[in-house]
């Protein structure tokens, strides 16, 4: 991480800002792109929640009422006080009319209670939907009589026929003073439950689906899965048969449906008067169709602000660096001493501001360099007079030393004396040069010359000097003609050759070769010198900057030298360059035109 | 740096990938133990009844061969039909059966009072006694004198039921054997019933048992096994308890 940070720090500005720009812009989209699905998909949850646990509330109530109108039904009282039942011509009416009132009644019959009797636990009347007379038999032992005849009313298990699902009911005869009489009892066919179960639709697809305290299936609206088969391993049924909690919310809601064969989300509770499960079982193709839309929607707005981002992030990164770039631009122009040019920034903030501070920066330092050239130029006039005065006078100490009676401790010090006034001497004339190079009065003379004379001269020149140092100096001279002003050449040849010497520490060589490229004439001087390092290399042709290397502490120089040479290379309509490896030499190359 | 561009730009995209696969997806759940139900005789969790196999047969003592039923086929189909039927709600499609009639009206060895007993008021074991050796020996074994070869159908993995229409009196059901007087299928006077007492035989034959009290005959419970034998077949059942026995 801390490198990471390291790296950013010390990239572009621009990088850096593309950067920075991606990341606090996309991250904020990126969480509010997530939090709003989030938050939409919760209240999505708690809506499908909402609307399934309503429809499940609204069939239970619907059951409850079925039972409450049934059962109803049954529950009769006499209206006489004695503890007898009710006449069996009366009985086989009341039941005529049972079956008549309600489509729900297969099967109604009364069980005798007078336990005093034979008839205890008999049907004493039965009327049956079926055209055959049905048999009364003894039913003393079944719940349907033994539960009721207590006073309770009695609702028995689902039983599944081939005709569809029924319950046994069955209610106590009461006289007026509550004593139980007779037992009503009636098969009761679920179908009008079916019905309604069936006609619970959520959504466009979405249902309901009933199913007993076994878990076996009352009714659906879906699969045609056959009633009475259990149930009970649907996750939601089970657990709303159990009395937990299934509100759609929960992890365990969402499955694959053995109805639908498709996953849903599905909700569910148990009727506590019969133990039932209603469960709503809702397809997710079907109650998240909405949810899916607003869902692509956020997720396509999210991707197109990221990619908006993305495309316009490198844009404004350029459009806010450009400034930044110009002044560091026009800074470099400054450095390489360009004062002319203007920065134009139209920012219309401090970036325009700070662009006019540097233009006048630019203005106030072209000043100064040109009143540096002129003094200097000065400076160098007014001390050329007397160095050159000293230089003759010591000239003539010297030649006439016996005449003037200077001993030889005396010629010593002249010697000292005139080795330094003539470095004084090669400073001013270099102050000069570089004061007409500034001021553009650099006077060239360009005419044919013989390049090799020149540079022939120039070794026999200095070849005392290398001689000194051991250094061999190869040169092979073959005419050749150049334009150039044939001074300027030598100081140019001058220049090189001497440098050459001068950091070649000990022995070594210097080669001098020339060559024509395509209409300039080329002249390499290499050497076996200590080669210029890549930060030197950077700076070589600039004013007083001399090269600091180790061993070169004893090289005399003004650092102008190579400024000059490249000065008066161009000047001649040339070119001027190098090739140099630390400690391996350096190859240092000028073009001049051909004399055709 | 470049590269820590290219990183921000994937951890962008990435971001963006895992939205969209999961924040708002549903997760679907699913239980890692599914409850297997398998149907088997009661008590015996060893012999399944997945598939079962009826052979039926019209069975006639000897003396009695006048009495034949003109139509006992078309009747026995019916009666094994609504059988299906019913077997197939009850066991909620976990168990199938699948009969073949005999072609043949079987012709006892001996007169119906070998085959009858007086008492049919609980079934007619006697005649179980007599004649399911008959018919094993003379029907179902290769070697017996009405032996059919086209009759030989039973799969290997069926439970084998023999459903016997006997022309004498009283009903009775065993191991793999329920046996039904043909007047109990055939009179109108146990038309609304004569199915469920035939289904109530058969269900002998899976180890049910009997739902009522002996002798006075009364019922324990409303199914098939009981007050429900004397209920229309389309208004009939098994009972919550018994199809636990059965597996189901």
């Amino acid at each position: 991480m801390e490198k990471f940070l390291q790296k950013i720090h010390g990239s572009p500005l621009r990088t850096r800002f593309l950067l920075y720009f991606i990341v606090l812009t996309t991250v904020p989209v990126l969480i509010l792109g997530a939090a709003s699905l989030f938050l939409i998909d919760t209240s999505h949850r708690r809506d499908v929640s909402a609307l399934e646990l309503q429809l499940i509330g609204q069939k239970i109530e619907e059951t409850e009422k079925f039972f409450e109108r049934t059962l109803g039904l049954l529950e009769l009282v006499v209206g006489y006080d004695q503890k007898s039942e009710i006449d069996i011509t009366q009985q086989n009416f009341f039941l005529e009319n049972l079956l008549a009132q309600n489509a729900a009644f297969e099967e109604v019959s009364f069980i005798s209670v007078l336990s005093a009797t034979s008839t205890y636990g008999v049907e004493t009347a039965k009327k049956n939907r079926l055209p055959d007379v049905p048999e009364l038999f003894n039913v003393s032992l079944l719940p349907k009589f033994t539960e009721t005849k207590e006073g309770r009313r009695y609702v028995g298990e689902v039983y599944y026929t081939i005709e569809g699902p029924s319950v046994t009911m069955s209610a106590p005869v009461v006289n007026r003073n509550g004593v139980v009489v007779d037992v009503l009892t009636a098969e009761v066919s679920l179908r009008e439950v079916q019905e309604f179960i069936k006609s619970g639709v959520i959504g466009e697809r979405g249902g309901i689906i009933l199913a007993d305290n076994n878990g076996r299936l009352i009714a659906e609206r879906e699969s045609g899965i056959a009633e009475g088969v259990r149930v009970d391993d649907v996750v939601s049924i089970r657990r709303a048969l159990t009395g937990k909690s299934v509100d759609a919310l929960q992890p365990e809601d969402r499955y694959q449906s053995i109805f639908y064969k498709e996953p849903v989300v599905a909700a569910g509770k148990r009727m506590e008067s019969t133990g039932w499960a209603f469960v709503v079982e809702w397809p997710l193709s079907d109650a998240d169709a909405v949810m899916n839309t607003i869902r692509n929607q956020v997720l396509v707005t999210t991707l197109a602000s990221i990619i908006a981002v993305l495309l316009l992030a490198p844009v404004i990164a350029s459009k806010l660096t450009r400034p930044i770039n110009m002044l560091k631009k026009r800074a470099e122009e400054i450095e390489q001493g360009h004062f002319e040019k203007e920065v134009v920034v139209t920012t219309n903030d401090e970036l325009e501001e700070l662009g006019h501070a540097f233009n006048r920066m630019s203005k106030g330092l072209k000043r100064l360099e040109e009143l540096k050239g002129e003094f200097v130029y000065i400076a160098a006039h007014e001390l050329r007079a007397p160095v050159t005065a000293i230089k003759g006078f010591i000239s003539l100490l010297l030649e006439d030393r016996a005449k003037n009676g200077i001993t030889l401790e005396a010629v010593e010090y002249l010697d000292r004396i005139d080795r330094a006034n003539e470095g004084l001497v090669h400073l001013v004339n270099d102050l000069l040069e570089v004061a007409r190079s500034d001021a553009g009065k650099i006077e060239i003379s360009v005419h044919p010359v013989d390049i090799s004379v020149a540079t022939d001269e120039v070794v026999k020149t200095l070849i005392v000097l290398a001689k000194k140092k051991e250094i061999t100096i190869e040169y092979r001279p073959v005419t050749s003609y150049v334009l150039a002003d044939e001074g300027k050449l030598k100081e140019i040849m001058t220049n090189l050759i001497s440098n050459a010497i001068k950091y070649t520490l000990g022995s070594g060589t210097i080669v001098i070769s020339q060559e024509m490229v395509k209409d300039m004439f080329v002249t390499h001087v290499r050497d076996s010198g200590i080669g210029i390092s890549k930060v030197a290399q950077k700076k070589l042709f600039e004013k007083f900057y001399r090269v600091r290397a180790k061993g070169t502490e004893d090289v005399t120089g003004t650092g102008l030298g190579l400024f000059i040479v490249k000065q008066l290379v161009e000047k001649m309509g040339g070119k001027i360059w190098f090739v140099s490896e630390e400690g391996k030499g350096s190859t240092f190359s000028f073009s001049l035109p051909v004399h055709t | 740096m470049f590269k820590y561009l290219v990183a921000v730009l994937v951890l962008v995209f990435g971001a963006v990938i895992w939205m969209y696969f999961s924040v708002g997806v549903p997760v679907l759940y699913s239980e890692k133990n599914v409850t297997v139900r398998s149907v088997h005789r009661m008590g015996n969790l060893e012999q399944p009844l997945s598939r079962i196999y009826i052979s039926a047969f019209y069975f006639i003592p000897k003396n009695k061969e006048e009495n034949i039923h003109n139509e006992w086929q078309k009747l026995l189909h019916k009666k094994l039909d609504a059988l299906v039927r019913f077997h197939t709600v009850q066991l909620q499609g976990a168990s199938s059966i699948l009969y073949e009639i005999y072609p043949e009206p079987i012709i006892g060895n001996l007169d119906n009072l070998a085959y009858d007993t007086s008492i049919t008021q609980h079934g007619n074991p006697a005649a179980l006694r007599r004649i399911v050796p008959e018919i094993e020996s003379r029907v179902l074994a290769k070697d017996g004198d009405l032996y059919r070869a086209d009759f030989d159908h039973v799969p290997p993995d069926a439970y084998h039921v023999l459903v016997i229409m006997y022309e004498g009196v009283g009903s009775t059901g065993g191991d793999n054997v329920a046996l039904i007087s043909r007047i109990f299928l055939s009179d109108i006077e146990y038309a609304a019933v004569s199915e469920s007492l035939l289904a109530h035989e058969f269900y002998h034959t899976l180890g049910l048992p009997d739902a009522y009290t002996i002798p006075e005959g009364i019922a324990t419970s409303a199914d098939i096994m009981g007050l429900g034998r004397y209920r229309p077949i389309g208004q009939t059942f098994i009972s919550q308890k018994m199809l636990q026995e059965l597996g189901l």
